[in-house]
């Protein structure tokens, strides 16, 4: 309960304070494409998914946590992101840092979107300390030969126009 | 309304007031919402942390809830909280950082997953936001409950250095519920 509580709060906290104007919906380039680092991790269903089998595909590497209000509000858009793309060469994986299945189900219930992207568990934070995220949410775009071609700090509307031109365009390189 | 949601409104309600103060100039924003000792101890207890070291946190610190956004079309930014400056009536001091509360949560035996928590959870003491980049997390100053004090806060746009004041920042404390 106690869990919920601070959550919540922070949720409030969140909404009194980012109401203001909406930032632009950006995707900033990498210089030189560092090589994605791979990971194992399980999702939801207890699959384990490599970085490396998407190899081919452009994929969307997110970092989030449920207890952090602007990747909760960033995830229905994802999920408006991923049915517009999944049939295209993408992929997009959400990685829960730090938390167990019985801590994101509830809220991802509580966003009121059915989330069929993969979510995958980093439990002990392993690939979120493995890839460049100094804060979270940051998202990750990797491109098909598994460099990391763009970056975005903080949250994002992900089915922008705009960004989604951009992931189009780098799958046709 | 989802339980969580629903709690924090009435909560909210019934904790009122906290000033949320917000600031734009010069290509960025920042907004601080002082965060109740009560909804420290909550959130940090839900993140693995044990009673006394929540209690610390919550009753020797002011805690805000801050949103530093980049709102420029063309400049990069940078920034490192250790050159920020709260100015207080008792002098002047940099917001407390990260670091400095690793050493105690570390002291304390507090659980490697709280302790990264606690990292993710704060605002990041350096980071460098692009165009369209903005991120939220807890500031912590190391003042008593319901201090006031101007926030200083200094970033660069590429490599030109700027500065700004946040005036009449008030932290929260326990009484803000009665």
């Amino acid at each position: 309960m106690l869990k919920y509580f601070g959550v919540g709060l922070l949720t409030a906290l969140f909404v009194a304070a980012v109401h203001a104007a909406e930032p632009p919906q950006t995707m900033t380039p990498i210089a030189k494409r560092p090589a994605a680092a791979n990971y194992a991790l399980e999702d939801l269903d207890g699959k384990t998914q490599h970085l490396s089998e998407q190899r081919g595909k452009v994929v969307l590497v997110n970092f989030w946590a449920t207890w952090c209000p602007p990747c909760r509000k960033e995830l229905p858009s994802m999920q408006r992101l991923w049915e517009k793309l999944k049939d295209e060469p993408f992929a997009l994986h959400a990685i829960d840092t730090g938390e167990t299945v019985d801590e994101i189900l509830p809220f991802i219930f509580a966003t009121g979107t059915e989330l069929t992207f993969p979510i995958l568990l980093d439990r002990d934070s392993k690939a979120l300390k493995q890839w460049p995220v100094i804060a979270i949410p940051t998202t990750f775009v990797v491109d098909k030969q598994g460099r990391i071609a763009y970056r975005s700090v903080g949250g994002r509307e992900w089915d922008d126009p705009k960004l989604i031109e951009e992931l189009r365009r780098l799958m046709r390189e | 309304m989802t339980p969580d949601i629903l709690l924090a409104a009435l909560l909210a309600a019934a904790d009122a007031p906290v000033e949320t103060r917000e600031i734009r100039t010069a290509g960025v924003s920042l907004t601080l919402t002082p965060v109740l000792p009560d909804q420290v101890r909550a959130f940090y207890l839900g993140r693995g942390f044990d009673a006394d070291s929540a209690e610390l946190l919550a009753t020797t610190a002011c805690v805000f809830q801050t949103v530093f956004r980049n709102e420029s079309v063309v400049h990069g930014i940078a920034f490192n909280l250790a050159d920020w400056r709260a100015r207080a009536p008792t002098g002047e001091r940099p917001p407390k950082l990260e670091r400095e509360w690793q050493r105690e949560w570390e002291r304390r035996g507090v659980p490697a997953g709280a302790r990264t928590a606690f990292r993710y959870a704060l605002f990041p003491t350096e980071h460098r936001y692009d165009v369209g980049d903005w991120n939220m997390g807890m500031t912590t100053y190391a003042l008593p409950p319901g201090s006031h004090f101007d926030l200083k806060f200094v970033w660069r746009e590429g490599d030109k250095p700027r500065e700004a004041v946040l005036r009449n920042v008030r932290c929260a404390s326990d009484d803000n519920k009665k």
